[in-house]
């Protein structure tokens, strides 16, 4: 075979592999004599194979029975293997494809319930008065390995809890388990990860909500350290203030700041120091200025 | 005066795509456990502990400032002039957005009692609330003030305000074993018998 011949072959070559460039990267075998036949099988990648290959060509000898017997004969069926598994051409044939939608989405199912609801609540749809305290605090955003705080309000009765992902209907929630457990059954063959996932989360008990607080702040209980003199009062119970107030009136689970400013009554102050009747009510400045003069 | 409540509507940002936490007029937060930090502070020293206390009490009082003084030339004295609720109002919200416990006030006579209900750093965090409210309260009012825990109780805890010159007795007192009660009343003794 000549050299012009030789060429001729190769470009023809080139032309099969150029075709096939959508595919990304093919995998010639090309039958080398001499040294070169020490690698008969490369990966080589269509774009950097094209430019390359004039000069291969050249100084190579190619057997005459490659000429005969394409490449595409036995690679390409590999690739159009590949392809066909992307494009997902019949049911029959993209069982490997169907898994993977499968398994994405019973891991979006499974992240959707546990985890990542509670945090996107917390971007995308704040609440006047609510949104921060009350998201921070849910307990899907809290990580597990990180401990309650220690000082929490007192629990509540077991039949006042609800799971983190509480769903008042109980039928739903029975509903949503029983979903995810039909896509395990459906995959068990093919993905033995989504299957153990799966279980896990049916195997979990439901995550407890940290009791919510009171709508109202609690009664102060009086200290009895803070009658060191029969004239000392303690201050009256603390009266809410109007945000905290409204946000019990309209039934929102909020840890609210307690912003209890218990002011002592008039006759109090009368029992215990008289002059100090003059300071109701009054600013922050003056508090602050009466605080402040006294003296030891 | 009238001052709207504090609103915590979206004070707190949590930016997913760069994984930040913003905090509304403050730089970019990090959220951490609470034992952790307090573990950090009492490794750190109470010095350390206290600039930190100092920095971020600071920056709450300032906040607080700028929006109760909504624009007036002199912000302590927009503050100072403000009703004690809306006062105590946003600096508990500053508070419980960061995640610091739930703020009140008592009056005790002239005192004025600082309450930190339910902090997550809990007892060993108590030099570090303390350095938060007085660092605001400082910045609220503009001039000195110590803040000393006066008294805990379970989860609550009590700040005394009072100023530096009286400051140092007061602790005194406590660190003898005082109670509260009694020291209160003998600061209000002091300042009749005057």
């Amino acid at each position: 075979m000549s050299a012009s011949q030789k060429i001729a072959v190769l470009d023809g070559l080139l032309q099969r592999v150029k075709t096939n460039r959508d595919v990304g990267r093919v995998r010639l075998q090309l039958p080398f004599e001499g040294g070169a036949s020490s690698s008969p099988q490369a990966d080589v990648p269509v774009a950097a194979s094209t430019p390359a290959e004039p000069e291969a060509v050249l100084t190579t000898p190619v057997v005459p029975a490659y000429v005969d017997e394409p490449v595409a004969t036995a690679e390409p069926q590999v690739l159009a293997d590949e392809r066909v598994t992307h494009q997902a051409a019949s049911p029959g044939e993209v069982t490997i494809v169907a898994v993977e939608d499968v398994e994405f989405a019973n891991e979006v199912v499974v992240s959707e319930e546990v985890v990542t609801q509670p945090q996107f609540d917390a971007v995308t749809e704040p609440r006047p008065n609510v949104d921060v305290a009350g998201d921070i605090d849910e307990p899907a955003t809290r990580r597990a390995s990180e401990p309650e705080p220690k000082s929490g309000p007192p629990p509540l009765p077991d039949s006042e809890q609800k799971p983190a992902f509480s769903i008042e209907d109980p039928s739903t929630e029975v509903s949503m388990i029983s979903e995810v457990a039909e896509v395990t059954d459906e995959t068990d063959d093919e993905t033995g990860d989504v299957d153990s996932l799966t279980a896990e989360v049916l195997e979990k008990p439901p995550t407890s909500r940290p009791p919510p607080l009171p709508k109202q702040p609690p009664t102060r209980p009086e200290p009895a350290a803070a009658k060191p003199q029969a004239a000392l009062q303690p201050p009256p119970s603390p009266h809410p203030a109007p945000m905290i107030q409204a946000a019990a009136d309209a039934g929102q689970k909020v840890i609210a700041p307690t912003l209890v400013v218990p002011q002592p009554l008039e006759g109090d102050v009368g029992e215990f120091i008289g002059e100090l009747e003059a300071m109701l009510p009054t600013n922050f400045g003056t508090a602050v200025e009466a605080t402040l003069s006294l003296e030891l | 005066m009238s001052i709207s409540a504090f609103n915590p509507s979206e004070a707190v940002t949590f930016d997913l795509a760069f994984g930040h936490v913003h905090l509304d007029g403050a730089p970019t937060r990090v959220m951490v456990p609470a034992d952790a930090l307090v573990a950090l502070c009492i490794a750190a020293g109470d010095a350390a502990a206290a600039n930190m206390g100092h920095a971020i009490g600071e920056a709450m009082g300032r906040r607080v400032g700028v929006r109760l003084a909504d624009g007036a030339a002199s912000r302590e004295g927009a503050v100072g002039a403000s009703k004690l609720e809306d006062v105590v109002s946003h600096l508990a919200g500053e508070l419980a957005i960061t995640g610091i416990g739930a703020l009140s006030v008592e009056r005790w006579g002239k005192a004025l009692v600082l309450v930190v209900d339910q902090s997550p750093l809990g007892q060993d965090g108590d030099l570090l609330l303390a350095e938060i409210l007085q660092a605001a309260m400082a910045a609220l009012t503009g001039g000195p003030i110590r803040v000393i825990r006066l008294h805990r109780d379970g989860v609550r805890a009590r700040f005394l305000s009072v100023a530096p010159a009286v400051a140092e007795a007061v602790r005194q007192r406590i660190d003898k074993g005082q109670d509260w009660g009694s020291l209160l009343a003998a600061l209000h003794n002091k300042e009749s018998t005057a």
